[in-house]
C-alpha cells in the first residue's frame, strides 16, 4: 500500500466490523481474487455452518465461516465454544448444487477480523485433524485472522487507492460521515475518480480486471459508515454509482461479469429497504414519518420516491420477490408516479424509471395515463408562472431552497438560473408518448411544447459514466415551431443509440437506477435504448409508422 | 422554556431515506413559529424578559434581608395528535394547523404558571387585596398599587405596572375611566406616585458603599 494513511483506514475499518458488516466486503476481496462465489448466507441465518461457498482461483470448492472480533481476540475459550460450529463446517458436506462431482471435499475456512491467540490456533489445528478421517466432508482447516485479511485487503485496494491530496482527504471524509445522510452523486464520482481512475488507450487488460474487481471492494469499505446507520438508500445509491463507473472498463466479457457478480449487493439493498419500508409500515398513500411529521412534512414526497425508486429496480432487475414485496411494490410505484411529486426536471428521469416498472407490474392504461398526466404537468409548469421546475442540474434540497424562498434546502445558484420556457425532459416524455401510439395526447400538448425552447447534452459517452460535470461537449437548445407525426415516432424510435458496447442490455436495469440518482445523465439516446430494452411499445423499429401518400 | 428541545434528538438508527439538514431546519422553522405564537397569544410572557439556565435544577434569589426565594423549573409540554392523511394532504398550512394547536397548549400552560408563581409571592408577601367578590373599583386598584414596591426609570419616569384581568374587568376598567370619579382618581393616584417616588428615593439614597 502506498500510504500509511491507506494502511490505517484499511485497519481502522477492519476492527470495527461484525461478521455481517464485513461479510460484503470479503466476498468483494474473493473476488477481486479470481475467486468464484457460489453462495453467501448475507440474507439468510446462518445455513450448516457455512456462510459463504466460493471456489478458490484453481478451482477448489471452499466453505467459509465468518467471525467478528472487532478490535479483539479470538480466545481459547471462544474457540472452544465455536466447537459445534467448526464441527458442522467440517462434517456437513456443501449443497451437491455447488459439487462438480459427487461426495467432492471442500476446504474448510474460519475468518476472524481479530487476532488469533496461538492457544486457539492449536484448538483449530487439533479440531482439525478430523478432517484425516473419511467421515469429515473437508479435507483440510484453515484460519484466515485479522493480519492474513489486512495484507490481502491492502494488497488489493492499492489498485485504487488515491494518491493525490484531494482523493486521500475525500476517502478519509467518506470513512468518517455518520452515515445518515443520502451521498452527494458529484462528490462520490469525483472520489471514484481519483481512486479508481479512468481507462485511457494504455491501460492495458489485466490493469483493468485489478482495478474493476478493487473497485468494488474500495466501495464495500467506503460504504462502512452506512452500514453502521443501515441507511440502505444510501448504499444502493454507492452501489449504482460504482457498478456504472466500472462500466467504462468493462470492453471485455470478464470484466462485465465481475461487474454483473455485484448485481445481488444491489438488489440485496433494495430489498433490505423494502423490508425496512414494510416493518415500520411505510404507507405510499398517506403522511408517513420516521419520528416527527411537523418536521418532515418537506420531505415525505421526496421519501416516497426514494423508496419508489428503489422499487422500481427490484422490478426492472426481475430478482424473485414474495407475494407482499410485490404488493408493497405495486402500491408504492403507483402511488409515486402522479406529477404533484415532481420538484424539477431533476425527477423527471426517475418518475420514467418508475412508470417503466410499474407499466411492468400493471397491465392496465393507468401507467400511460400517468405518464400523460406528467407530460402535461411538466409543459405546462415550464410555461407558467415562476419558480418554473428548475433544470436537472438541481437536486431535490436546492429547489426546495428555491421554493422556500431560502428558508430550507440547500443554497446554491439556483436563484439565478432561469428555467422559464427552458425544458430539458419535455422532448423525452414527449418521444416516450409517440411510441406508444398517443397520437391525439402529442397533437394535443404540441402548441404548448413547441413554445417551449428544449435543451440537451451533446456529449461523449465517456462522460456518461460518472456525475462529475465536466467542460466538454455542448449544450444544446432547440426551439420547436411544426412537425409531423410520423417524423416524430421516427425520431422517436430511432433516437436510440447513446454508444454503449454490446453487451450492455443486460445492464438496462442498473443503468435506469442510474439516471434516477443522476438525472443530468438521462440524455434522450440513453432514454429511448431503455426504453428499447425495457418496455414494449406500439411503434419500434421493427413496427415503424406506416407513411402515408 | 421547553421548547427548544422539541425532536430535537439526532435521527440515529435505522432509517428509509432522510435529509437531516432539511428535517433539523423545519425544526427550528416550527420552533420559531411556536414561539411567537405562544406571545401573541399570551402576550404578558412576551412582556417578561426571558434567560436560559444552563446548569442547575432550580434558580433562586436571595433577598437583601437574607430571605431566600426558589423560582421552581417546570416542564411545559403540549400533546397534539396528528392524523395520518393522503400524502397530498398533508401540507405546510396542516402543519401549521398542528404548531398553532401546540402554541395555544403553551400559553394557556404558562401563563397558568406564571399566575401561579406571581399569586405564590404575592401571599408569602402579604401583596394581597381581596376584593370579596365586589366589582374592580379604584379604591381596589389604589390600595393594590399602594401595595406594592414601584421602581422608576433612571430619568425619573415611571414605568405603569401591567394588569393582569379578565374581558369582563378589562371592560369595567374601561367604563370607569370614562365615569366622572376617573379625574379624582386620577389625582389621588399622581398622589400615591409622589409617595412612591419618596420612598424609591429613599431607597437608593441607601445604595451606599459605606466605610
Amino acid at each position: 500500500m502506498r500510504s500509511t494513511t491507506g494502511e490505517k483506514l484499511i485497519e481502522s475499518w477492519l476492527d470495527k466490523q461484525t461478521e455481517r458488516r464485513y461479510q460484503p466486503a470479503i466476498l468483494q476481496l474473493l473476488t477481486a481474487e479470481g475467486w468464484t462465489i457460489l453462495h453467501n448466507t448475507r440474507h439468510t441465518a446462518l445455513e450448516y455452518g457455512k456462510d459463504v461457498i466460493a471456489r478458490d482461483p484453481h478451482g477448489k470448492l471452499v466453505a467459509i465461516q465468518l467471525k467478528g472480533n472487532p478490535g479483539t481476540r479470538l480466545t481459547k475459550s471462544q474457540a472452544q465454544g465455536m466447537l459445534p460450529q467448526v464441527l458442522e463446517l467440517l462434517e456437513v458436506p456443501v449443497p451437491e448444487t455447488y459439487m462438480l462431482s459427487p461426495n467432492e471435499r471442500h476446504t474448510a475456512v474460519i475468518v476472524t477480523n481479530g487476532e488469533v491467540e496461538e492457544e486457539s490456533l492449536l484448538e483449530f489445528e487439533k479440531i482439525g485433524q478430523r478432517t484425516n478421517q473419511p467421515i469429515s466432508s473437508a479435507d483440510k482447516l484453515e484460519v484466515w485472522g485479522r493480519g492474513n485479511l489486512l495484507a490481502r485487503f491492502r494488497s488489493k485496494i492499492n489498485n485504487v487507492w488515491p494518491t493525490d491530496i484531494d482523493g486521500i482527504r475525500l476517502v478519509l471524509e467518506y470513512h468518517a460521515k455518520n452515515g445518515q445522510s443520502l451521498v452527494d452523486v458529484k462528490d462520490f464520482s469525483e472520489l471514484l475518480r481519483l481512486s479508481v481512475g479512468v481507462p485511457s488507450n494504455e491501460t492495458n487488460s489485466p490493469e483493468k480486471n485489478a482495478k474493476v474487481a478493487s473497485a468494488l471492494l474500495l466501495g464495500e469499505i467506503i460504504k462502512s459508515p452506512w452500514y453502521e446507520a443501515e441507511n440502505h438508500y444510501a448504499l444502493f445509491q454507492i452501489s449504482i454509482l460504482i457498478s456504472i463507473f466500472c462500466l467504462r472498463y468493462c470492453d471485455s466479457s470478464i470484466r462485465l461479469g465481475v461487474v454483473k457478480s455485484y448485481d445481488n449487493v444491489i438488489t440485496g439493498h433494495c430489498l433490505d429497504l423494502i423490508s425496512e419500508a414494510q416493518k415500520k409500515e411505510f404507507d405510499a398513500e398517506r403522511s408517513w414519518a420516521e419520528r416527527s411529521p411537523l418536521e418532515e412534512v418537506d420531505i415525505m414526497k421526496e421519501r416516497l420516491r426514494l423508496v419508489a425508486d428503489v422499487c422500481a429496480t427490484i422490478v426492472l432487475s426481475r430478482c424473485s420477490i414474495d407475494r407482499e414485496q410485490s404488493e408493497f411494490i405495486t402500491k408504492t410505484l403507483r402511488n409515486s408516479i402522479p406529477s404533484g411529486s415532481v420538484w424539477g426536471e431533476g425527477a423527471i428521469p426517475s418518475l420514467i424509471v418508475r412508470y417503466w416498472a410499474f407499466r411492468n407490474t400493471d397491465a392496465t392504461m393507468m401507467p400511460d395515463q400517468l405518464l400523460r398526466g406528467a407530460m402535461y404537468a411538466l409543459v405546462n409548469a415550464t410555461r407558467g408562472v415562476p419558480p418554473n421546475p428548475p433544470s436537472p442540474y438541481y437536486s431535490f434540497e436546492e429547489c426546495l431552497y428555491l421554493y422556500s424562498g431560502g428558508q430550507i434546502g440547500k443554497a446554491s445558484d439556483i436563484n439565478e438560473d432561469s428555467s422559464r420556457n427552458r425544458s430539458w425532459f419535455s422532448t423525452t416524455i414527449l418521444y416516450l408518448l409517440a411510441k406508444r401510439n398517443w397520437k391525439q395526447t402529442c397533437k394535443n400538448v404540441w402548441r404548448t411544447y413547441s413554445k417551449i425552447l428544449h435543451v440537451r447534452m451533446d456529449m461523449s459517452v465517456e462522460h456518461f459514466y460518472d456525475a462529475k460535470l465536466v467542460r466538454d461537449g455542448r449544450e444544446i437548445t432547440t426551439p420547436i415551431y411544426a412537425s409531423d407525426w410520423n417524423d416524430l415516432v421516427l425520431e422517436a424510435i430511432n433516437n436510440d443509440d447513446p454508444g454503449f458496447p454490446d453487451g450492455f442490455e443486460d445492464r438496462s436495469w442498473i443503468i435506469a437506477s442510474y439516471i434516477a440518482l443522476v438525472p443530468y445523465r438521462a440524455w434522450v439516446p440513453v432514454v429511448l435504448w431503455l426504453d428499447k430494452n425495457i418496455s414494449k411499445t406500439w411503434y419500434d423499429r421493427q413496427n415503424p409508422p406506416r407513411v402515408t401518400e | 422554556m421547553a421548547l427548544s428541545t422539541i425532536s430535537k434528538l439526532p435521527y440515529n438508527e435505522r432509517m428509509l431515506p432522510n435529509f437531516p439538514d432539511v428535517v433539523e431546519a423545519r425544526g427550528k422553522i416550527n420552533r420559531a413559529k411556536i414561539k411567537t405564537l405562544v406571545r401573541s397569544k399570551a402576550p404578558m410572557l412576551g412582556q417578561i424578559a426571558s434567560h436560559i439556565v444552563y446548569e442547575g435544577a432550580t434558580t433562586d434569589i436571595i433577598r437583601d434581608d437574607g430571605s431566600a426565594e426558589e423560582t421552581p423549573m417546570q416542564q411545559h409540554s403540549a400533546n397534539i395528535v396528528i392524523k395520518v392523511v393522503p400524502i397530498s394532504e398533508f401540507t405546510l398550512e396542516a402543519v401549521d394547523h398542528y404548531l398553532d394547536e401546540i402554541a395555544e397548549q403553551f400559553a394557556k400552560s404558562m401563563s397558568q404558571a406564571m399566575h401561579e408563581t406571581i399569586s405564590d409571592a404575592a401571599d408569602k408577601s402579604g401583596n394581597v387585596v381581596d376584593g370579596q367578590g365586589q366589582p374592580i373599583s379604584f379604591d381596589l386598584l389604589l390600595e393594590a398599587f399602594e401595595k406594592i414596591q414601584i421602581d422608576f426609570n433612571d430619568d425619573g419616569t415611571w414605568s405603569a405596572p401591567s394588569i393582569v384581568v379578565s374581558p369582563q374587568q378589562f371592560e369595567r376598567i374601561m367604563a370607569l375611566d370614562k365615569s366622572p370619579e376617573a379625574a379624582d382618581y386620577k389625582r389621588k393616584l399622581d398622589n400615591l406616585i409622589e409617595v412612591k417616588r419618596a420612598e424609591y428615593n429613599r431607597r437608593e439614597a441607601n445604595r451606599v458603599l459605606a466605610g
